[in-house]
């Protein structure tokens, strides 16, 4: 993995590096690298099964499904730091919570494409014998 | 070998909690995404411990720690959680749950919680006939600054509440959850004057009364070491009540009350005055703030529900 995307706070800019912090992942796993790579790996599967979700739940107007998805996205972001991310998941799940919709489609295109940069940086860094 | 069961929705979730439960190598885990597959896992073999998230579909953390105490209710439960769901899990924590953990703070106190909840519930029930034909028990200790004595204290207080019916088996543990709580608090609070942020960097430690280099110096130094303990415990089957007293300088009550309240769950300190306001009728303390008292009614059975 390259230096540069341990260490360096997630921000909104346009390094693609910048986005997933590895070290908050260490640390919720206690620097258990095959337990990080593992949880990386489940990111992966999971997490555009969450955004569609969450996409789903915007076609429908299902306030609770959006509120859930929302929440568990932003959950499973934030272990990583991806704290742009959880900024719009917890806006999403803010508004499934108010049944208000106003707004959430901007929302979610947001997630939708820092989504896509996150998950290309995720497979990047990942070797395939382990964790970043 | 003890078995838990990990319910979350999401796969990212339980694999952090089921690796870092898993790194203690002395559980047999199992894992279910929602609250209905984890009833439908518990009958097919029933688990020590459950951990669970709080929003999941199918059942959320509230709806399965009100089943599971219905038809399980010897198996405690551990709720994890996040941001957003202070408010489910603190009805939970009224409603049966045993302990919880944030989500941001499970590789430190996953594994902590998961131990300190099941060393509660394998208190020793030889005495149960006995204590059941009991009509009122009142119990008066002086302890020293000796954490190993806390663990007998609770299973013997928890032993005299579940004999004389004064609770089911879940109020059990909750009931011993929250004493714990209270002494701790006042052994090294109290006591010892060890400061909430001390006790958070040494908290691992604590319970052996290892892990920090002040709290080896105060247990053999004055005025500290000269202060004991008071423990009063009153229960008769309607009621329980226990005292607790330190013979430390006190504490703001006010302010530690207003902080405790307005913090979220994931706060770093306040946990114990948490899990002793949900598990307990009333807790109150003197102006000086080193006298706690907590009340206990009796749990509602099934019985009581049904009339």
């Amino acid at each position: 993995m390259a230096d540069e995307s341990k260490n360096s706070p997630p921000s909104n800019g346009s390094s693609v590096a910048s986005l997933i912090d590895w070290n908050a992942g260490r640390q919720t796993v206690g620097g258990d690298e095959a337990l990080l790579l593992d949880v990386a790996q489940a990111f992966l599967v999971e997490a555009p099964i969450q955004l569609d979700g969450i996409r789903k739940s915007l076609d429908v107007q299902d306030a609770r499904l959006l509120r859930r998805m929302a929440h568990t996205l932003k959950s499973s972001a934030r272990i990583f730091g991806i704290l742009p991310v959880c900024e719009l998941c917890f806006m999403l799940e803010t508004a499934g919570e108010q049944e208000s919709f106003a707004g959430t489609r901007e929302s979610y295109d947001k997630l939708a494409a820092l989504m896509d940069r996150v998950i290309v940086e995720m497979k990047r860094t990942l070797p395939p014998g382990g964790a970043a | 070998m003890t078995r838990i069961l990990v319910v979350d929705d999401s796969e990212v979730d339980r694999r952090v909690a089921g690796g870092l439960l898993q790194r203690e190598s002395i559980y047999d885990l199992s894992f279910a995404p929602n609250g209905r597959e984890a009833i439908a896992s518990l009958r097919e073999s029933p688990a020590d411990l459950v951990v669970t998230d709080m929003q999941m579909p199918e059942r959320d953390g509230l709806e399965l720690v009100r089943a599971i105490r219905l038809n399980f209710p010897q198996i405690p439960v551990i709720l994890m959680t996040a941001h957003g769901s202070d408010e489910l899990a603190m009805t939970a924590l009224r409603e049966g749950a045993a302990s919880y953990v944030s989500k941001t703070h499970l590789n430190e106190r996953l594994a902590e919680t998961v131990e300190e909840v099941l060393a509660i519930t394998r208190a020793d029930r030889t005495y149960e006939r006995l204590i059941g034909c009991l009509d009122r028990t009142e119990l008066d200790f002086t302890l020293d600054n000796d954490p190993a004595l806390i663990d007998p204290l609770i299973d013997l207080v928890q032993q005299m509440a579940a004999g004389m019916r004064l609770c089911d088996t879940n109020d059990r543990f909750r009931i011993g959850v929250a004493l714990k709580a209270a002494l701790l608090n006042a052994l090294y609070r109290g006591n010892l004057e060890i400061s909430c942020d001390q006790m958070l960097t040494a908290r691992d430690g604590l319970l052996v009364g290892e892990g920090l280099q002040l709290v080896r110096q105060r247990l053999h130094a004055s005025p500290y070491c000269q202060r004991q303990v008071k423990v009063e415990v009153v229960i008769r089957p309607e009621l329980a009540r226990f005292r607790v007293c330190d013979e430390g300088p006190g504490f703001d009550v006010a302010a530690v009350l207003a902080s405790t309240s307005a913090a979220p769950l994931d706060a770093p300190s306040g946990r114990g005055l948490v899990l002793m306001r949900a598990f307990m009728d009333s807790v109150e303390y003197n102006a000086r703030g080193n006298e706690v008292t907590m009340t206990k009614r009796r749990s509602p059975t099934r019985s009581d529900s049904e009339t």
